[in-house]
């Protein structure tokens, strides 16, 4: 009976270890999942919902002790899921609707100026294709380095500097022509 | 090139409030408090089982180390001792009529013997206690082990003259 007992203490003991690093693990990476799900959901309540998801999994799929890097495999899986919630709040056939944005009146002043261009090229980088905006976004996080960006896409981190370098291209290139329809 | 330098700073302003972004206050507590309100029944559940496991685990090996743990009794010496071999006269019988008959019941006794031998051996050690007897044979063959395998070969031999006697022809008299 002393070998059980040893053994249930040993059981217990892992438990406890496990919850301690799953707390640390929240604490730790949770603001980077949650603006990870939030650049590609845009949403402040939907990226929290799979912040909670992705610790749900973590937690219930995982044994987090056994996983090599923490933070790469979270930002994975917090891109994997906002992209599936993403694709299914949204019906694909959306990806040219920047381009049919319908010119606005011309604000009165640089405020409101300044807040159509803003929406204007949210709107843009929502309608850019997806290989070229996931690079281009996750890209932006100050948490993801460009290698752990290729990580979370399983490119290369060569693809990524490319894709990202296309993206801000084609921005570029479909702003300058939306502001001279406004001329 | 004033105009490509402001349109490269307005994309950088729209990037960066993709990267700016702030959860809400105590992200991490609700997090922690969310998690710790779906998970209690399995972590409740796995701590129940642990311990229902830990004693239907002891218990098994109680039960599988209580027949181990009792004294063996005493082996049965007074059957080893008392029971002669079975003599070759009796396996070869010299009359054909007798080799005929003795042919099926024999092999029948030999699965009947053989089958009560397994049966035995499925119930040793045979729970009923040694009669007073049989536990004084007992201990006269552990004593004297060797006036034991006296007795045992003297019986052994009276059995099988006795065995011979039986096995000889009927002598058939002269008027029948």
């Amino acid at each position: 009976m002393s070998a059980d007992l040893v053994v249930a203490e040993k059981a217990i003991a892992a438990m406890q270890e496990e919850e301690n690093l799953f707390e640390a693990a929240i604490r730790t990476h949770a603001r980077m999942v949650y603006r990870i799900a939030h650049s590609v959901l845009r949403d402040a309540a939907e990226a929290e919902d799979v912040t909670q998801e992705v610790f749900l999994r973590t937690l219930r799929q995982k044994n987090i002790s056994r996983i090599r890097d923490q933070k790469a495999w979270m930002a994975r899986v917090a891109w994997r899921l906002a992209v599936e919630r993403h694709r299914k709040a949204r019906p694909s056939g959306l990806a040219g609707e920047a381009d049919q944005v319908p010119s606005r009146e011309r604000a009165a002043d640089e405020i409101l100026w300044q807040q159509e261009r803003a929406a204007f090229l949210e709107q843009l980088i929502e309608a850019l294709p997806d290989p070229l905006r996931h690079p281009l976004v996750l890209w932006t996080l100050e948490e993801l380095s460009p290698r752990e960006v290729a990580a979370v896409l399983d490119i290369s981190e060569a693809a990524v500097r490319s894709r990202a370098f296309r993206a801000r291209q084609i921005l570029r290139e479909r702003l300058t022509a939306w502001m001279e329809r406004r001329r | 090139m004033r105009e490509r330098q402001d349109i490269d700073q307005w994309l950088d302003e729209a990037l960066s409030r993709y990267a700016d972004v702030e959860p809400r206050p105590g992200l991490e507590s609700r997090m922690l408090a969310r998690l710790a309100a779906q998970q209690p029944a399995p972590r409740t559940i796995s701590w129940w089982a642990l311990a229902f496991g830990m004693a239907a685990l002891a218990g098994l090996l109680l039960l599988w180390l209580r027949p181990a743990l009792q004294p063996a009794p005493a082996p049965s010496t007074l059957w080893t001792a008392q029971l002669p071999p079975v003599p070759l006269s009796l396996q070869h019988t010299t009359s054909p009529t007798a080799a005929v008959r003795s042919e099926r019941p024999r092999s029948v006794r030999v699965d009947l013997a053989r089958q009560n031998a397994e049966a035995k051996q499925e119930r040793f050690p045979s729970p009923s206690p040694l009669t007073e007897q049989e536990k004084m044979l007992a201990r006269f063959v552990e004593d004297f082990p060797q006036k034991a395998a006296l007795v045992a070969q003297t019986q052994t031999e009276l059995y099988q003259q006795d065995q011979k006697e039986m096995a000889r022809p009927w002598p058939v008299k002269e008027n029948d």
